[in-house]
């Protein structure tokens, strides 16, 4: 009863605050889902045009979401790493980076539908229309407004880009997990049910 | 005498390979697990068996090679199975598949440079089964007509 009490109390002064924790800004190596305290951290160097990063968003990292994100058992992070073999890759982590300031949810739909979109356009580099149809049109017009200072987004990038460097990453998707103290990097795209045997292994330490 | 001494140093050389190759994969079951699925060839199912009992193998290949026993056959089969290795790792590497070794653990992608060293492994192989062949069949050949 008591508990229940606390539940509804807390559930009233987020929706009073106009809930601050879906609106808060994220930035790169932030979980975007998942709480700092987690257990497990999965810290994602992806490149929004490889096609391995795109089966290992779309069938492995979807899926964590639900079942370990959210559920405060894994942190994830993304992290941008442009590839220069692909053309349109910058300004796709130009959104990637644009939308994490947004929030983690508007960086989640943008990352779906630039990734479920992949196939048409990395041709033409026409990212513009697959992201207005998911957002908002707000959110749109707020994701438009970021994107303006290339600068400072071209920075986040490079950023991350060369941390990645110092890590060691020369392929996409690498991520790297780190759990008990230690840290594992892993140059591969996994299905899920493999990255879940090694999830749960860690968890139960 | 020289085809003798780089026998045995081949021979120890790819048996502590095989030993350490498999102590590693088998301190990290799970990791070298998403090292096999990284290949992208596998079901789950089977990518689980692989990667629980290839590093066993590999100890004892390993051991083999180092005692020096039935040196021909424990040869022949490592040869057999770097060529594997290499062939996977080859075949992966041309259809543009971001896999990771898995040789020594995980953390090394497959590249131009691991593909070479295991070709050098696999050379190292070969030497070791047909100068073990040939010592068989010297062995086995008949030392002169008896009177």
């Amino acid at each position: 009863m008591l508990n229940a009490l606390r539940r509804l109390s807390l559930l009233i002064v987020l929706l009073a605050a106009g809930s601050p924790v879906a609106a808060q800004a994220a930035e790169s190596g932030d979980c975007l889902a998942g709480s700092p305290g987690s257990p497990v951290k999965i810290e994602v160097f992806s490149d929004f045009q490889c096609p391995a990063c795109r089966a290992f968003y779309m069938e492995t990292i979807s899926r964590i979401f639900p079942e370990y994100a959210e559920t405060d058992q894994v942190c994830i992070a993304y992290r941008e790493f442009p590839l220069a073999m692909h053309q349109h890759a910058k300004k796709a982590a130009r959104y990637g980076h644009a939308a994490m300031r947004l929030g983690p949810q508007q960086w989640r739909m943008v990352s779906d539908a630039m990734f479920a979109a992949q196939p048409e356009w990395a041709g033409s580099g026409d990212i513009d229309p697959v992201i207005q149809k998911v957002l908002s049109p707000d959110d749109w017009a707020a994701l438009q407004k970021e994107m303006q200072d290339t600068a400072a987004l071209d920075a986040l990038i490079e950023t991350d880009f060369n941390l990645g460097r110092e890590l060691g990453v020369n392929s996409t998707p690498t991520f790297f997990v780190t759990a008990n103290g230690k840290t594992e990097k892993i140059p591969a795209a996994v299905r899920y049910a493999i990255l879940k045997r090694y999830l749960d292994n860690l968890l139960e330490k | 005498m020289i085809r003798l001494i780089l026998e045995w140093a081949a021979r120890l050389f790819l048996g502590i390979l095989f030993v350490y190759a498999g102590y590693a994969k088998l301190a990290e079951p799970f990791l070298f697990e998403m090292a096999v699925d990284s290949y992208q060839m596998l079901p789950v199912g089977a990518v689980i068996f692989v990667a629980r009992t290839l590093p066993w193998l590999e100890v004892l290949l390993g051991l083999l090679l180092i005692r020096g026993w039935k040196l021909f056959y424990g040869a022949g089969f490592t040869t057999l199975l770097l060529g594997f290795f290499l062939t996977m790792m080859g075949i992966s590497y041309a259809r543009g598949v971001e896999a990771t070794c898995g040789c020594f653990g995980i953390g090394e992608p497959v590249s131009p440079a691991t593909l070479a060293r295991d070709t050098g492994f696999f050379l190292v192989a070969v030497f070791l089964t047909v100068s073990a062949w040939y010592r068989r069949k010297q062995m086995l050949a008949p030392s002169g007509p008896i009177a």
